[in-house]
């Protein structure tokens, strides 16, 4: 290769980029080139009636893309946008319990009870009636909502008081009162409820996992 | 904006020639305005298939679930309302576009030979546009779409000798149920929509192969 053909080094761009802009204005003086002519020619052609009834055509067909496409993004998005809002559902009144009602007062004990979820889920408007649940006091305004659902297989647990434990009919799963696996075959302590107080009713939100510290996890 | 990108696919694959071939074809004097309800019902087929994308996203074709996730998509999602009555009222007029291109096509003549083939195919797509309309009308499972189905599988069910059969096989037993509104569905959304567009690209090729018909 002869020498003459290999450009200086303060020539040489770097892999990718263009003549700097201060290059390109140097240029601006000379004579311009075939291409550059061919360029401004293309620019600067004459609108004929063709060019003008195919621009038209583009925009107005540009135009019914976009107000068919707008409804129809801004609707298929719109769902991921929605902010999750929890949902809540009287478990119960707190303070003295009438006829039927469960009573809350009572701190430490597993007291099983029922209430109607009125969860949603977009369209789905379906509101189980008595999900069962064990409410647990543990005093100053502080509720643990067991769901009585084995992590297993799902079998309804039964509080026994003597034993102080949970136990599952099924399988031999024992959770104890704070619904740690105690032996069995349960992958996870029991499932529990999202809670607050409000007006000294006691709500029930959004239905979670713990782990082996009584950690959320989901 | 695009030129730089457009060059340097064009470098590549060269596709202006073909885009030429296809697109650059000189129409003939006689072209009036009548000639466009074609066009116009492909316009709204399009339509259709945009509008009846987002609803698909949105509909569940369950009798428990139907007539809730419609009015939800309506009553809870951005534009449902209108992107739900562009779909019905689309259908209509694509109903009535292609009656109007038929009858185009009836007065001038331009069924005679040789385009009596491109004349019977478009028959039959007259018939697949009349089934998307009477398989859609059942989806939103309301009272009157479940009586106005009702009657049309009657009706079916009067063609001698195979009717009871045929409404059988369209309704999914003897009776109007769960298993009719998913037969619908799978028609409206998977079954139909192939069938009616392999139909117009064929129709859409003779076309082009024949030309357009000579005044009368």
């Amino acid at each position: 290769m002869p020498r003459s053909s290999k450009r200086e080094p303060h020539q040489m761009p770097f892999p990718g980029m263009r003549a700097s802009k201060s290059k390109r204005r140097e240029r601006k003086g000379e004579r311009m080139g075939p291409i550059r002519r061919s360029r401004l020619v293309l620019v600067t052609a004459p609108v004929t009636r063709r060019r003008f009834l195919s621009r038209t055509l583009g925009w107005v067909t540009a135009g019914i893309a976009a107000a068919l496409g707008a409804p129809a993004v801004s609707a298929v998005v719109a769902p991921a946008l929605r902010k999750e809002v929890s949902q809540w559902s009287p478990v119960g009144r707190l303070g003295d319990p009438e006829a039927d009602e469960p009573d809350l007062s009572k701190t430490g004990v597993p007291l099983l009870t029922t209430f109607t979820s009125l969860l949603e889920d977009a369209y789905m408007k379906a509101t189980p009636q008595n999900v069962p649940v064990f409410v647990i006091n543990h005093g100053e305004g502080s509720f643990t909502i067991l769901d009585v659902r084995c992590t297993h297989l799902g079998c309804p647990v039964a509080w026994d008081e003597k034993k102080e434990e949970f136990l599952s009919p099924c399988h031999g799963g024992v959770f104890d009162a704070d619904g740690r696996v105690l032996a069995g075959p349960p992958p996870r302590p029991l499932d529990r409820y999202e809670f607050k107080v409000e007006g000294g009713v006691l709500y029930a939100g959004a239905l979670f996992q713990v782990d082996e510290d009584l950690e959320r996890v989901t | 904006m695009f030129a730089r990108s457009a060059q340097w696919i064009e470098e590549r694959l060269g596709l202006r020639p073909v885009a030429s071939r296809v697109l650059d074809k000189p129409v003939p004097r006689n072209i009036t305005w009548l000639h466009c309800f074609g066009g116009l019902t492909f316009f709204t087929f399009i339509l259709q298939v945009v509008t009846g994308i987002i609803l698909a996203f949105f509909y569940v074709p369950s009798p428990d679930h139907a007539r809730d996730s419609v009015r939800w998509f309506q009553d809870s999602i951005p534009f449902g309302t209108v992107v739900r009555n562009l779909h019905r009222v689309g259908a209509s007029a694509m109903v009535v576009l292609v009656f109007l291109h038929m009858l185009r096509v009836f007065v001038h003549a331009a069924y005679r030979k040789p385009r009596e083939l491109n004349w019977v195919l478009g028959l039959s797509l007259l018939l697949l546009v009349l089934g998307f309309g009477f398989t859609g009308y059942l989806l939103p499972w309301d009272q009157k779409a479940f009586w106005a189905t009702n009657v049309g599988l009657n009706i079916v069910g009067t063609v001698p000798l195979v009717g009871e059969a045929l409404a059988n096989l369209l309704r999914g037993g003897p009776a109007l149920g769960a298993l009719t509104l998913l037969r619908f569905f799978a028609l409206h959304v998977f079954v139909l929509p192939i069938l009616l567009a392999a139909g117009m690209l064929l129709h859409f090729a003779m076309v082009r192969k024949q030309g357009i018909a000579r005044p009368l």
